[in-house]
């Protein structure tokens, strides 16, 4: 099982409460991958982390691992 | 045409109105903004003059498309001389008052000399008059406001104004046009202060004509109906700034307690949007990315009428002065919005005397008693209003925190975060280095949209790597980066960014941080002014504006000694993803500098060289 939390307003891209979900372990998982399911573009994220490291999202995803999701910011 | 072909001058000392005209080779050479501005801060001001001195010329200039029914160009630049920095002065907000200026039939408004009692200007159409002041002086930017439209019987006047701290010479007073759009940073409405002017009241009834506005309807057309779907422009639009917090902090790149930590535990309710009402925009923007904050509780009223914090306002006075509590930092936003203070050199300068306090380096007899520690929120109202009135400690914090170095002693100079004397923005370069090069190299002091921003161009499927292949950013850099890739990248966008200014455009409406894509804002150029421009012309435009900036500080003494950070910024942040490592090092970023110089036909000590001065038009420059 791969945690992944969709953190701050990437929620909106997760259907219903709340902004967590659980998906299946598959081999050769990828953060990109998982982007793709949701709709999201690479370009939307700010910061990928596995397990509290930044992570790249091509990295194969181990089972068990949480994947924290933040959208990307810069110039306030 | 997007401009009006018309430049209005007042002389306060001697109540002079003069109009002087320019021909179309003017605007496409000097285009608007900060290019009209500094033609005539060069022009018109002496080298050596103080920055409060009548002698300063203090001009407001919109973009040359503002004013068009076009997307996300409302901006207009104040410019002059700073008196936080002794550097140039530059400031752009949006809001209305920019393209009411145009409509009147002005591209720009040159104020010298300084009137013996409070006077405001009264703009309407052509009518230009200086009028008594006299009971408008004193108060607070709301009831100004309310007073003109009132007294002038029309609710569509357009004011641009300084509040009490403006008046009382605050360093980094600030200008505001229609209560809480803001021409921000480098103490400009300290110099407003300096010449009795309270306020610009403009009025028109023209209505600019672009050559081809059927096009400038169709990118408006498709602004609008792409703005909730595009990802940057929709975050932008449903949760403004404050939603970069979340990531900022995860990031480990959130300022907290003077940037020393990186990471703040109270970030989530710093970001919280239980207070915030609505959105609210600026003059045909659709992005709308503002918004407006309400607070009513039995311990604090946030009045609506200010808009409310953004997210450099929500650092500054909140992470970086260790303060989670939202509803005390509406408040002081609140307070700022009314007297017109710059919340970031504010909060910044408030965190410096905080670790001062902290490290023993000042004490209770320095702060009227007060207990300046990181996360007091207890302090931060009472010792911004002593600010304001200039009374106690708050007369020493009212020049800023270089300022107040030179009192607090030597052993504090270690920890300002400045470059050229004013504080930084909040955003850490020890997490994306390109704003380290950024704050060294902005000609107004430590500014963080002197060029784009790191993370759009992290991987090559970015927003700013596929958006911005066509100025030849085609490959991806790594935030931590140093080397060549991230000086062209800072160089490219730096360039990008000074046409933004000239042309009057937000940041928030055009890539990389938003939806409008480049070649949508050069077909706005073309349809505005019937030019065959091109995207060479216009980057050597921005090469031009920032040629005669540099050259503005050059007259100042300012060379390759004030692009420089603080020795803070090479220290490791304390906590986060980056703790204990060295990111940035002083070494690497010096010869990056250097390297920027060079792709900028600048010199070695940074002054423009002659042949690129020539190059550029600016032949007068030379000496």
């Amino acid at each position: 099982m791969i945690t992944v939390l969709f953190k701050s307003i990437l929620n909106e891209y997760v259907p219903g409460e709340p902004d967590q979900v659980e998906l299946t372990y598959e081999p050769d998982l990828t953060i990109r991958a998982i982007l793709e399911q949701y709709g999201l573009q690479p370009g939307h994220i700010g910061l990928a982390m596995v397990d509290g490291q930044v992570s790249d999202l091509d990295c194969p995803l181990h089972d068990g691992v949480t994947v924290e999701l933040y959208p990307i910011f810069g110039g306030g | 045409m997007s401009f009006n072909g018309k430049i209005l001058k007042v002389d306060l000392t001697s109540s002079e109105v003069k109009v002087e005209e320019q021909p179309e080779s003017f605007y496409r050479r000097y285009q608007g903004g900060h290019g009209i501005g500094l033609y005539y801060l060069l022009k018109e001001s002496k080298h050596d003059v103080d920055a409060l001195e009548p002698e300063n010329p203090l001009i407001f200039a919109p973009g040359l498309l503002t004013g068009l029914r076009a997307p996300a160009v409302p901006r207009y630049v104040v410019i002059s001389k700073s008196p936080l920095t002794g550097a140039l002065g530059k400031s752009e907000a949006g809001g209305y008052w920019g393209p009411e200026l145009k409509k009147a039939g002005f591209d720009a408004l040159v104020i010298t000399g300084s009137s013996k009692a409070p006077v405001y200007l009264l703009i309407r159409d052509d009518k230009v008059e200086i009028k008594d002041a006299g009971h408008l002086w004193g108060s607070e930017t709301g009831p100004v406001q309310e007073k003109l439209r009132e007294e002038l019987g029309d609710k569509g006047t357009q004011v641009v104004q300084i509040g009490p701290a403006g008046e009382k010479g605050v360093l980094y007073a600030n200008i505001v046009n229609n209560l809480a759009h803001f021409n921000g940073r480098n103490g400009l409405g300290a110099v407003m202060g300096s010449k009795n002017l309270k306020a610009i009241a403009v009025r028109g009834s023209g209505k600019l004509k672009a050559k081809n506005e059927e096009r400038l309807k169709e990118i408006f057309r498709w602004t609008a109906g792409q703005v909730k779907e595009h990802p940057l422009s929709s975050m932008l639009h449903k949760h403004g700034t404050p939603a970069g917090i979340k990531t900022v902090n995860a990031q480990g790149g959130l300022p907290t307690n003077n940037f020393e930590l990186g990471v703040f535990e109270g970030a989530e309710e710093l970001a919280s949007e239980d207070y915030s009402l609505k959105p609210k925009g600026c003059y045909a923007c659709p992005v709308v990315c503002k918004r407006v904050v309400e607070v009513n509780e039995d311990d604090i009223v946030v009045d609506k009428m200010y808009g409310g914090p953004e997210y450099e306002t929500l650092a500054a006075l909140g992470s970086n002065c260790g303060i989670g509590d939202l509803k005390v930092v509406a408040k002081v936003n609140e307070i700022c919005n009314r007297n017109t203070l710059d919340t970031i050199t504010l909060g910044m300068t408030i965190s410096f005397a905080m670790k001062c306090f902290e490290e023993g380096i000042i004490g209770p007899d320095d702060t009227d008693g007060m207990e300046l520690k990181f996360g007091n929120k207890d302090v931060l109202i009472p010792l911004v209003e002593k600010i304001i009135k200039r009374e106690g400690i708050g007369d020493l914090l009212a020049l800023g925190s270089k300022k107040a170095a030179e009192k607090f002693g030597p052993e504090s100079k270690k920890y300002l975060v400045e470059s050229k004397g004013q504080e930084a923005p909040m955003h850490d370069p020890r997490v994306k280095t390109g704003l380290g090069l950024q704050y060294a190299l902005s000609i107004n002091g430590a500014d963080h949209w002197f060029a784009q921003h790191d993370p759009f161009f992290a991987a090559e499927d970015g927003f700013g790597v596929i958006e911005m292949a066509g100025l030849g950013l085609t490959e991806a850099v790594d935030p931590l980066d140093t080397g060549m890739a991230k000086v062209r990248l800072i160089y490219y966008t730096s360039v990008l960014n000074s046409v933004y200014d000239l042309l009057g455009v937000c940041v928030f409406g055009y890539v990389a941080r938003s939806l409008i894509p480049l070649n949508f804002l050069l077909d706005q150029v073309v349809a505005a002014t019937g030019w065959k421009t091109s995207w060479f012309e216009l980057m050597k435009a921005g090469e031009r504006a920032m040629a005669m900036a540099r050259e503005f500080n050059r007259r100042q003494g300012l060379e390759q000694e004030a692009d420089k950070l603080s020795e803070s910024f090479y220290r490791p942040l304390a906590k986060g993803p980056f703790a204990g490592k060295i990111t940035l090092q002083e070494e690497d970023l010096n010869d990056a500098v250097e390297k920027y110089y060079a792709l900028a036909g600048w010199n070695k000590n940074g002054g423009v060289s002659r042949n690129k001065l020539e190059e550029l038009g600016l032949g007068w420059l030379v000496q």
